[in-house]
Parts: structure tokens; C-alpha cells; sequence
């Protein structure tokens, strides 16, 4: 491709090597008579020289016509195709003889072709942009001889060929190149489209969770108020006629209506217990804080459950630091944790004794209750804080109640930013310590309210 | 003449449980069993104390509370709300509805008639 169309005159090489004189004339271009030996040298260098070049063509030769890529020459003024190669030939649906000596745009569409057009400037424009950078590449679209379209990448540069300019454009088909991105950007829309499917049906499935809440929250009201509405008809008129409001009574009516009254008070409990459970979950339930002194909370609880403890013979401690001062938090809830401890401790007890101490211990004011009863396993302690879990089925029926007071406990204590915990063994009685912050320091020494 | 009350209650067994509670404290007591009938009694008579039960079979007792607010001549008479609510905002709804008090269900008969009356002023009770 680099050949001259016209052989060089002999020793031409010379003159390349050496820059200064031909064999056959003197540095200052006279001619002069050269020697046998030197017209022999000449001879050889010249012999040598296209040897040379006939080997670099045979090489290019061979890349052009082995190369996977498409491979055209073509005159960048004319656009005309001096040459290509087979593979060429085959991507584009031509033989050789069609292509050579045609215009390049044979194989563009009539749109790409106006823009190749361009003029003569336009092609002498792009001539020089190629001299500058070397290489250009461009992504355009080749039509085939049966009239089917494939895109095509294509670098073109340079090359002298004959003394004169001439493009080289290697063509590549990208028609898998163009799938693959297509693929890629149809999965990616399927991908945004599953998750945009997804996201909706996330929030059709938190709508559902928020309709059984709110469905659960009007249960739990309509059933708290269903419940309520006969208890209050059997604790109110159970109360009437022990107060000898609807006549007299004899000594066993009134024991009879006592135990109806004390069945109601349960019942009435356990709607609470249940009522208070659903509130905590539902977030529903909310803790005050003001300051209050212990004792009176702890004496209060202990005066309640008093007639219990006696009822069974126990003894009932009170065992208050007097330095315990005010706590501040909601006396209602902490009275409800220490009633729910004690009459549970109570519960449990057989013979001995319920104790109840209060101290400050660093920055927690603990309240225990100690009992001498019958103990929890190691095995049930885990469980002890779940709702609805009275420990055995034996236990169960011994001992009435929801199983839901210690778990309702561990919540209102969380709530009050403390804590309960347990040490117990069978037949070691249990421990059980009720956590609060301690605030602020004992100022007054809890004398208030005594 | 004074220690009228209006008892708003639909349920007849704590509707007689209220009534003997307050006859036996000497209040004359005139009951209606849901709103229409509550509102036409309190446009009609005069009273010192109306107790309304909240849950009421069609108007509810908060509507009840808005409409018996409206009338003249319930001006400065107590309305305490009577009833088994318990969740959390439902003492603070029946006192934006207008309720005066609230008390909760079950009633405890050996605490109700003094909560209920604290309400009254001393001067119109029976």
C-alpha cells in the first residue's frame, strides 16, 4: 500500500540513508563516472530496499485479508472504495468486484450518507482532523446488499498510499455489543419495575397491618366496654344489698353476695389486666412523672393486701429506708407493679412471710419483695415475664389469675425507665426486685406525706 | 323545685341501678334511653345533673354531649359522662364534647353518689 505507483529511481535508499549524494553525482549534484564496484553496491542496496518493501506489503497483506474486522481504503475525497478486505466483503452481503471502485455510502443509509456528505470542505475537514488525532472512531449503521441494517463501530485513520492520502476504516459489527446493552437496559427497567411492584405491594401489606390493628384497638374498646357494661350492673347491685340498701339480710346472704362481689372484682381485674396488656402494645398507654414519696406507695399496697396475708396466715414486712425520700414517676403505675408483686408473692406463699424493702442503691431506688414460697425452677425463670404463662397447668388451676401481671409488670417498668428482675429456687422462695431512677438526690428525707 | 336529674342510659339493669342509687339520696330522676329522647326531655324541663352513658345505641354519647351543650337552659348544669370507655383519650373526648366530669364503669356504689353530687353545686342538690 506504501509503494510507490512509479519505481523509484536506483539508489533512492542511498539517498534516504545518507541524506548527502547519489552514487552517480558528486555532493554539489554534478554528475560523475562511478566505478564498476560502485554500480554494483548500488545495484544490491536497491535490490535489498524492495525486497524489504515487498516483504512489509506481503505482512499487510495478510493482516488486511486475515483480520476479523472489516477492513476498507477508501479516497476520503471521492469516498470512492480503492480496496477492502474479504471479511468486509462478507459482513456487508458484497463481493470485491462490487464494492471496489463504488462510493463508500453504497453501504449508508440515505440519512448517515447526507451526513457524510458534507461537501468537499467538509471531507477535506475531516482529512485534516484525522492527521491530527490519529485515530477517530465513530458508531454508525452499514446496510447490506439485501437491504438489512447492523450498527457498526469504525476507526479510521491514515495512510499515504501512491504520494497521496487515503483513509483506512476498520469495521467492526456491534450488533451483539448493541443487544447486550438493550438486554442490560430491559432488565434494568424490569428490575425497577419489580421493585417499584414490590414497594406497592409492601404498602399494600403495611395498610393491611395498620386495618388489623385499628381493628384489634376497636375490639379490645368495644369488648372492654361489652365486658364492663354486666359487671356493672352485678358489682353495683352486689354493693347495694351488702349495704342493706334493698333490705335486710341474714348472716349467709351476705357471705354469698360477698364471694359474688369478690368474683366480679376478679372478673374486673382480669378485663383491666387484659385491657392494660393491649394498651402497652398498641402504644397506647402513657407514664406520668411527678415526685412521690415510696413509703406511702409501698404502705398503701400493703394495707390493701393485708387481709390476704391474714386470711393465710402469713406475716406482711415492711422493711423502708427512710432515707429513700421521693421518687419521681408515676405513682399509679408503680402502685400497680408493687401490687401485682406483692399479692403475687402473697399468692404463691404458703406459710411464713412477705417482705418488702426499699433503698437506694446507687442510681436505682430497689424495691424487693421477698417471700418464703414455693419457689420458681430454673427452667421456668426465662418464661416467667411472657404473657399468659402460669407455669405449670397445675399452677394454673391452683392459682387464679391471667398470667398476665409480671409480663404487664416488665412493661410498665421499661415504660418507667427501670427494670424488674427475679432470683428464685423451688423451695427457696423467690426475690423479686422492682428497678426505678433514682433522680435526684435525697433531699428530704421522705417524711412527706407520712 | 331542684335535684332533677336526667339519666341518658340505655342499659335497663344499670339504668335502675342508678336510678335507686339516686332516689335513695332523694334526686328525682327522669331517664332516656338514647339521644332524641334526651335532648327533648333537657329542651323541655329543668335540671341540676345530667349523667350520660357514652356508648348509645345511634347518636353517641359525645354527639349527645355537643347537642345537650346547646340548650339554654342546660347553662352551668353538670354533665358527667358515665361510662365503661377506658382507652386512652376517652376522658379527654367526653370533656371536649362538653362533659363536665367523668365517671368510670363499673360504678362503685359505695363511692358513686359522692362523685357524682361533688359536681352539683351545694345549694341546688336535694
Amino acid at each position: 500500500m506504501t509503494e510507490p505507483s512509479t519505481p523509484p529511481p536506483e539508489g533512492s535508499a542511498k539517498v534516504a540513508a545518507r541524506g548527502t549524494a547519489s552514487p552517480g553525482l558528486t555532493e554539489t549534484g554534478q554528475l560523475r563516472i562511478l566505478t564498476a564496484r560502485e554500480i554494483e553496491a548500488a545495484r544490491s542496496e536497491t535490490a535489498r530496499t524492495q525486497e524489504a518493501l515487498k516483504e512489509s506489503e506481503a505482512r499487510f497483506r495478510t493482516l488486511f485479508e486475515s483480520s476479523p474486522d472489516g477492513i476498507f481504503i477508501t479516497d476520503p475525497e471521492t469516498l470512492e472504495i480503492l480496496d477492502c478486505n474479504t471479511q468486509a466483503c462478507e459482513m456487508n452481503g458484497y463481493s470485491r468486484e462490487e464494492l471496489v471502485g463504488r462510493s463508500i455510502n453504497v453501504l449508508h443509509p440515505e440519512e448517515v450518507r447526507a451526513q457524510t456528505k458534507g461537501g468537499p470542505e467538509g471531507r477535506a475537514r475531516f482529512v485534516e482532523q484525522l492527521r491530527q488525532r490519529g485515530v477517530i472512531t465513530i458508531e454508525s449503521v452499514h446496510v447490506r446488499k439485501d437491504g438489512t441494517a447492523f450498527p457498526m463501530e469504525t476507526s479510521m485513520c491514515l495512510l499515504e498510499l501512491g504520494g497521496r492520502d487515503v483513509v483506512m476504516g476498520i469495521d467492526r459489527d456491534i450488533s451483539e455489543r448493541r443487544r447486550a446493552e438493550e438486554e442490560l437496559a430491559r432488565h434494568r427497567e424490569h428490575l425497577e419495575e419489580l421493585v417499584a411492584s414490590r414497594t406497592a405491594e409492601l404498602a399494600v401489606e403495611r395498610d393491611r397491618a395498620e386495618a388489623a390493628d385499628r381493628l384489634k384497638s376497636a375490639f379490645l374498646a368495644t369488648m372492654s366496654h361489652e365486658l364492663r357494661t354486666p359487671l356493672n350492673s352485678i358489682i353495683g347491685f352486689t354493693g347495694v344489698l351488702l349495704k342493706g340498701l334493698g333490705g335486710p339480710l341474714t348472716e349467709e346472704q351476705s357471705r354469698q353476695l360477698g364471694m359474688v362481689k369478690s368474683s366480679a372484682q376478679h372478673l374486673l381485674a382480669l378485663i383491666n389486666d387484659v385491657l392494660d396488656l393491649s394498651k402497652i402494645e398498641a402504644g397506647q398507654l402513657r407514664v406520668s412523672s411527678a415526685p412521690f414519696a415510696l413509703t406511702e406507695a409501698v404502705e398503701g399496697c400493703l394495707r390493701a393486701l393485708a387481709p390476704a396475708a391474714e386470711r393465710k396466715g402469713l406475716s406482711l414486712v415492711a422493711e423502708v429506708d427512710p432515707a429513700i425520700g421521693t421518687v419521681r414517676s408515676d405513682r399509679r403505675r408503680v402502685e400497680q407493679v408493687l401490687l401485682n408483686l406483692v399479692s403475687n408473692a402473697v399468692k404463691f406463699t404458703e406459710t411464713g412471710s412477705v417482705t418488702v424493702s426499699a433503698v437506694r442503691e446507687g442510681p436505682w431506688v430497689v424495691t424487693r419483695v421477698r417471700d418464703t414460697g414455693i419457689g420458681i425452677s430454673a427452667e421456668d425463670l426465662p418464661n416467667l415475664f411472657r404473657p399468659f404463662q402460669q407455669l405449670e397447668s397445675g399452677l394454673a388451676r391452683r392459682f387464679e389469675g391471667t398470667g398476665l401481671g409480671l409480663s404487664i409488670c416488665r412493661r410498665l417498668a421499661e415504660m418507667l425507665q427501670g427494670e424488674i428482675t427475679v432470683e428464685s429456687a423451688p423451695g427457696a422462695g423467690s426475690t423479686f426486685s422492682f428497678r426505678l431512677p433514682a433522680g435526684e438526690a435525697p433531699a428530704d428525707i421522705g417524711t412527706e406525706g407520712r | 323545685m331542684s335535684g332533677n336529674v336526667l339519666v341518658v342510659e340505655d342499659n335497663e339493669q344499670n339504668l335502675y341501678l342508678v336510678r335507686f342509687l339516686l332516689e335513695g339520696a332523694g334526686w328525682h330522676v327522669v331517664a332516656a334511653p338514647d339521644g332524641p329522647r334526651a335532648l327533648e326531655e333537657a329542651r323541655s324541663g329543668r335540671f341540676e345533673l345530667v349523667l350520660l352513658d357514652i356508648q348509645l345505641p345511634g347518636m353517641d354519647g359525645h354527639a349527645v354531649a355537643r347537642e345537650l351543650r346547646r340548650i339554654p337552659a342546660l347553662d352551668g348544669v353538670p354533665i358527667v359522662a358515665v361510662t365503661s370507655y377506658a382507652m386512652l383519650g376517652d376522658r379527654e373526648r367526653c370533656l371536649e364534647a362538653g362533659c363536665t366530669g367523668y365517671v368510670e364503669k363499673p360504678i362503685n356504689p359505695d363511692t358513686f353518689l359522692d362523685e357524682v353530687v361533688s359536681y352539683v353545686r351545694p345549694e341546688v342538690r336535694p
